[in-house]
């Protein structure tokens, strides 16, 4: 067999280094659309963890008891229950800024952010919680307080999570007419 | 020893680069196939998180008596019932969506996500989650809604979650 010389064998090697070039960027080009996804996948979970904690509210009877009234009127709420409810709405409040962060991004689509929004702005009209805005808004960076302000000039006509409580079926076909 | 010329000193590190180049792309495969098998396991566990939570619908007697309370009959129930029913059965919906999109994505297989999609209509064809839904089905994302709806129509001889919990050997 014939010995190839240093020239011919660099020739081959450099043959073979841009054929690897290639693929190497092929190959970062997938794990850069993959780590797109995963990056999409933890803000879609970031989004749903403003959900659960919505849903979390009445995960209990005495959560829901407690949220349901206060949804309704937070300055009839005891002491304590007012600070169990202010506990959860800021929680919720924090869960939101989050998402929205993630929107800001670019990671959480529009229309996904959209759904939170219109959650967000059924949450603040609730009389109860128009109270509770009223007694701990000045607690929140100035920037929620024009961001609610702004969801609920948006969306002034849903309905509020105090009236989706009391679980209507007529009112729910109503506000799914006005809807379309 | 002889003295390499530049021209040869240039051919050498040519061949080692090239050598280098083929060890790091044997690297990065190997890297590659790991992230695609931890994210078929995140997939999987995101996949379990639905049927977890179709588990724990009944894992305390106050929690099983208010959903089989609440799937055989939702407008049966108080309101503070009905608000624990509708905080289980959307968190529910929301583990399905999030499988969903894995399999969307492409991260969770086709055979996986059917068998979800039969057992969520099994749910929600249950009497009180027809009613559920119908009561609070206009609160969810349009997207959400669409989607729910076409898997409740493509099921339609799926056997209601509420005959389920009757457990009758007969059914099956």
């Amino acid at each position: 067999m014939k010995r190839l010389s240093l020239d011919q064998i660099t020739n081959l090697a450099e043959i073979v280094g841009a054929i690897g070039i290639i693929i190497s960027l092929i190959f970062v080009g997938l794990q850069i659309r993959q780590n797109t996804s995963q990056v999409e996948a933890a803000s879609y979970q970031t989004g749903m963890q403003f959900i659960t904690l919505l849903h979390d509210f009445t995960a209990t009877t005495e959560s829901a008891e407690l949220m349901i009234r206060g949804f309704d009127d937070f300055d009839s709420l005891s002491r304590i229950d007012k600070a169990k409810f202010d506990t959860k709405m800021a929680n919720l409040v924090n869960a939101f800024a989050l998402a929205q962060q993630r929107n800001f991004q670019g990671t959480l689509s529009a229309e996904e952010f959209d759904g939170y929004e219109r959650t967000m702005a059924r949450v603040f009209l609730s009389p109860g919680v128009k109270q509770w805005w009223d007694v701990t808004a000045f607690a929140y960076p100035k920037r929620f307080q024009v961001l609610f302000k702004e969801i609920l000039r948006q969306y002034p006509n849903e309905v509020p999570v105090s009236d989706y409580y009391k679980y209507d079926h007529k009112r729910a076909l109503k506000a799914e007419g006005q809807g379309q | 020893m002889k003295r390499l010329s530049l021209g040869e000193i240039t051919n050498l590190a040519e061949i080692i680069g090239t050598v280098a180049i083929v060890v790091s792309l044997i690297f990065v495969g190997l890297q590659i196939r790991q992230n695609t098998d931890q994210i078929a396991v995140a997939s999987y566990q995101t996949g379990l998180r639905f049927i977890h939570s179709i588990n724990e619908l009944t894992a305390t007697p106050e929690s099983a008596d208010l959903v089989i309370r609440g799937l055989n009959d939702f407008d049966a129930l108080s309101q503070i019932d009905k608000a624990q029913f509708d905080s289980k059965l959307a968190d529910l919906t929301n583990d399905f969506f999030a499988a969903r999109q894995l399999y969307l994505q492409g991260s969770l297989s086709a055979e996986e996500f059917a068998g979800f999609e039969r057992v969520m209509a099994q749910m929600l064809r249950s009497p009180g989650a027809v009613q559920w839904w119908a009561t609070t089905g206009n609160v969810f994302p349009q997207q959400y809604q669409d989607s729910l709806e076409d898997v409740i129509r493509r099921y339609p001889e799926a056997e209601p979650w509420s005959e389920y919990y009757e457990y009758k050997r007969e059914a099956h």
